[in-house]
């Protein structure tokens, strides 16, 4: 039972459907940013299949740039964003395995895929064979690092609800462990927002109770776990790990309520039933136009979501995986019949270049609402949420068409607190690696000490040139 | 309770498999949940998704677990137990005091819960746990011990403790637990348990009577069906660009899935073997679906079974099958080659190179399917892999993106002939066929065939990835199967009865290995 606790004047929305969230306007957490100035924070976000690089990049100088029709949805944000060209996945290069999921699970952490026989897809034929990504990824590493102070470390979301594969998981906590995102807006929801709507009385209760359970879970993984060959006894100490990140949720579980005291409720989103208890979809398989109708509302929701968690401060660190690698979503919403991978491997010219630069205007829309959401969102001391946010918007791979790991597509939204010096398109050197600009995130976000990402033998230390 | 002692070690051929943890997936957590508790919320169905591997949802090789998965047992478990409260599962007849009722339940739902006795320590934990739900009453103590067990790793993971010194044994809860995983995707009942607990497992004719018990049961239907599915890869019916004829809607797709289930059900039932998987000219057709495919209705409403029909040849030429296989617009013979090659012949393709423009020919007027597609076929960098998968993938072109027979193709006559190479066939069969009818056959006179067949049952059965320690079990299953017929459901038993699935490698805890 909902109790709805109405000192919070949180209006719960009427209609089975609808999903409540806070109203962004007289939002505002209390006290959070005024004992921490400095927060800052990290939002990733992923265009799928690569792209047509003269196409996607704006030509002229650094500040004089000139960005094409695929970019045209960033005009608004000009000033506010980093576009970097010229940096490869040598990590990705080097991995063998298919060349979506390897340029996936190699974009956010830099480091080689791991050996292994799980994912066949090789390239170069069966030999070519990789297990899971290599590296923790960056944002889960802020999130480790930074996310003490919140109740989730990181708050990872997909549009589509996928099976877990290399093609289908972006973020890893550790090598060789895939993070699962969300893909249930309402689940999220829940998850997030729902102690929201209870009582203190009723909270107490349920802390206590989950207290006292995942107590004794840990106590039987401990007990069992010596009777238990040595790679069993690692999946107990994973399960043990995810036991008590969880415990951290449960022990500040409705708090982020009283941070966000002053807000309001409204049944800002109607998401349909429709877009709620979908079964899962394999990764890669058939084209399906009428499962992917719900994508753009999708979008719209884990936005808010992701907008309100960081505006309440439950989290510092989100991502929102927009597809997996090789991406099949068909956007017939924009009149686009044809599968967005087939499209990808297709020429530059007429209907062909048409359905390209749709897409990609889709998807870059969808950052710039973000984006849009971000800079009118205020920390209590006035500053925008984008001010102190580095959105880093990225790909698996750079030429779509004939899978290049090389020139990938990476752009920062967002000054990071004044780390970075946005409104400016940096070429990096033929050859650069990726890594420093992970490095660089990692500083931005506080950890400037941080010396390396992936492997050194793609470089230590940032990337030169990002700064302010 | 006295366990009766172990009986002596069986002298293996193969020795046991690998044995590595398995979590139960959010359909087994479904089935499990409902034969336990009566639940029928399907409240797994929104837990975060396995990991995949060779198609198949169960492998623990690839598994993972990270706080999004905990938290989703969290509160599946709660909304079970909420549940189960509404329902009074929980209000029990207690004839005795509150603490003797709640250990009794412990003990009882327990048992049932992690697949095994509890230990007397196991017992206290609960009970210390029930009293302090029990401050708020009795039913909720109870709920709060059905939320912890629920949340268990004895319950989410079918684990295996080692015994002390190794050994391939596993223990008779170990065999009962693998067997009801194995044939129904759920947890042993109570004939099981009994079993188990009188250790009336160890012996093949013991593992018989239960294997031959349980096929009888609608949940080894609800097995085979999910098993088939992810073997030879039906039911992911996608959207098609010609919607309106016929009309491809949701109640078409559903009943061209059903279809499916239903016709592997049969098969099994009837005493069908690998061959009649390909060859098989009955199905299962309700109106709608006699319509669709044009073929006469069967004489009453709901799904019957119809024989002899023209132009059917087993699983190859289910709607499910076929339109699974081709894109929204065309039947695409390099789909159709692929799933022959990579989930009934478990030949593994490359993809095609980096730095190749991979595209589909568009259908156009004039010109059939195999004509635009060898032309992208004629590319000498292609023709390596495609010279293996469209000579396969062409010999469905009579089948249309819907999975229809038909005479022609754009209005032009059909060539379905094809050339199935890089398999092993009987001295003196040629390797070239017509249509469907003689892949069929060549399929099921093939030796990779049939011993993909194990391979994917395997691969399901044990939920973990094969290796070449497992080559001496699967020659003697193969041998065994080959003595039999194929027949399929003697497949099934075979594996149970088997010493890969019976037993586990010797494996030594952290703990010995240091020493």
């Amino acid at each position: 039972m909902i109790h709805e606790y109405s000192r919070r004047r949180f209006l719960i929305a009427g209609g089975a459907t609808a999903l409540a969230l806070p109203l962004l306007e007289s939002f505002g957490p209390r006290t959070a940013g005024a004992q921490d100035p400095e927060k800052r924070r990290l939002v990733v976000m992923n265009f799928p299949n690569g792209i047509v690089n003269d196409l996607w990049f704006p030509t002229g100088g650094e500040t004089d740039f000139v960005i094409g029709d695929m970019l045209k949805p960033f005009d608004q944000h000009r000033d506010d964003m980093l576009i970097v060209r010229g940096l490869d996945s040598l990590a990705a290069r080097d991995s063998g395995g298919d060349p979506h999921g390897v340029g996936f699970a190699t974009a956010l952490n830099g480091a080689r895929v791991q050996e292994g026989d799980l994912f066949e897809h090789g390239a170069a034929g069966v030999d070519a064979a990789t297990g899971w990504g290599g590296g923790v990824s960056v944002d889960q590493l802020v999130g480790q690092l930074n996310g003490k102070a919140t109740q989730f470390q990181s708050l990872n979301y997909s549009i589509k609800n996928l099976e877990g594969t290399l093609w289908s998981r972006m973020s890893y906590s550790a090598p060789g462990q895939p993070v699962t995102p969300e893909a249930s807006p309402q689940g999220a929801f829940d998850r997030v927002f729902g102690a929201f709507l209870q009582s203190p009385e009723v909270l107490a209760k349920v802390r206590a109770k989950r207290r006292s359970i995942l107590d004794g879970l840990e106590s039987e993984i401990d007990l069992v776990s010596p009777r238990l060959s040595r790679s069993d006894a690692l999946r107990m100490q994973e399960h043990l790990g995810a036991i008590r990140e969880l415990e951290q949720t449960v022990a500040t579980l409705g708090d982020g309520a009283l941070s966000c005291d002053g807000a309001l409720m409204r049944p800002e989103i109607g998401l349909g039933a429709q877009v709620e208890r979908r079964a899962d979809e394999p990764a890669n398989e058939v084209p399906n136009a009428n499962n992917d109708l719900d994508v753009p509302v999708r979008h719209e929701a884990f936005r808010q979501l992701m907008l309100r968690a960081l505006t309440c401060d439950l989290t510092r660190v989100t991502t929102l995986m927009t597809a997996p690698a090789v991406s099949n979503i068909v956007l017939s919403w924009l009149s686009v019949q044809r599968p967005h991978h087939e499209l990808s491997h297709e020429g530059n010219s007429g209907q062909q270049l048409i359905d390209k630069t749709l897409i990609a205007q889709w998807y870059n829309s969808q950052v710039a609402e973000m984006l849009k959401l971000l800079k009118e969102a205020k920390d209590p001391d006035g500053q925008s949420l984008l001010s102190r946010t580095a959105l880093l918007y990225c790909s698996e791979l750079g030429n779509g068409a004939s899978h290049h790991h090389n020139d990938k597509p990476h752009i920062i939204f967002g000054q990071a607190g004044g780390y970075f010096k946005t409104g400016r398109f940096v070429q990096a050197p033929e050859g650069t690696a990726h890594n420093g600009l992970l490095v660089s995130l990692c500083h931005a976000m506080g950890h400037d000490q941080m010396g390396q990402m992936g492997s050194p033998e793609y470089g230590t230390g940032p990337l030169p040139g990002m700064t302010a | 309770m006295v366990l009766p002692e172990d009986p002596a070690p069986e002298a293996l051929l193969c020795g046991g498999g690998r044995s590595p943890v398995r979590r139960l997936t959010r359909e087994e957590y479904n089935n499990t949940v409902r034969d336990l508790l009566g639940d029928t919320t399907g409240a797994g169905s929104g837990f975060a998704p396995e990991q995949a591997k060779d198609g198949f949802l169960n492998n623990a090789d690839v598994l993972s677990t990270d706080q999004l998965l905990v938290d989703n047992y969290m509160t599946g478990a709660e909304a079970v137990a909420a549940d189960a409260l509404r329902r009074g599962v929980f209000t029990l007849p207690c004839a005795q005091e509150a603490r003797n009722c709640a250990a009794s339940y412990i003990a009882d739902f327990g048992r049932k819960a992690f697949r095994r006795p509890l230990e007397q320590a196991e017992v206290d934990s609960y009970l210390a746990l029930f009293e302090a739900g029990a401050a708020s009453g009795f039913e909720t103590g109870l709920s709060w011990v059905t939320e912890r067990m629920l949340q268990s790793v004895h319950f989410l993971y079918r684990l295996e403790p080692l015994e002390a010194g190794g050994g391939h044994g596993l223990s008779s809860h170990a065999i009962a637990t693998r067997l009801s995983y194995f044939l129904w995707k759920s947890s042993p009942d109570t004939l099981l348990l009994d079993a188990a607990d009188q250790g009336a497992l160890a012996t093949v004719p013991q593992v018989e009577q239960h294997v031959a018990r349980m096929m009888q049961d609608p949940r080894f239907e609800q097995m085979l069906g999910g098993f088939h599915r992810n073997w030879i890869t039906y039911g992911s019916l996608g959207s098609k660009l010609k919607e309106s004829t016929p009309a491809w809607d949701d109640a078409l797709k559903a009943d061209l899935n059903q279809e499916a289930d239903r016709f592997i059900v049969e098969l099994f039932k009837s005493g069908g073997t690998y061959a009649d998987l390909f060859t098989a000219n009955f199905s299962v057709l309700n109106p709608r679906l006699a319509q669709f495919y044009g073929v006469p209705a069967p004489a009453v409403d709901g799904f019957q079974r119809v024989d002899n029909l023209s132009n059917r040849h087993g699983v190859l030429t289910l709607g499910s099958f076929l339109a699974s296989h081709a894109t929204n617009s065309q039947s695409n013979p390099v789909k159709r080659g692929v799933v022959v090659r990579e989930r009934l012949l478990c030949q593994h393709l490359p993809p095609p190179p980096n730095d190749i423009m991979v595209m589909a020919p568009e259908p156009r007027e004039g010109a059939t399917t195999r004509e635009r597609f060898e032309e992208h076929s004629a590319n000498a960098v292609c023709s390596a892999c495609h010279q293996l998968i469209d000579p396969v993938g062409m010999g469905f072109e009579r089948y249309d993106e819907f999975g229809r027979y038909r005479e022609t193709d754009q209005g032009l006559a059909i060539d379905d002939s094809g050339n199935l190479l890089n398999v092993t066939l009987p001295p003196g069969t040629p390797s070239e066929f017509n249509g469907v009818a003689e892949l069929a056959q060549l399929l099921a006179n093939s030796a990779e065939g049939p011993e993909c067949m194990t391979t994917q049952w395997l691969r399901y059965t044990l939920g973990r990835s094969l290796e070449d320690s497992d080559e001496c079990a699967i020659q003697a299953l193969h041998q065994s199967m080959t003595a039999a017929n194929w027949k399929l459901s003697g497949l099934v038993t075979a594996i149970a009865t088997s010493d890969l699935f019976r037993h586990r490698a010797p494996e030594a805890t952290p703990a010995e290995e240091n020493q």
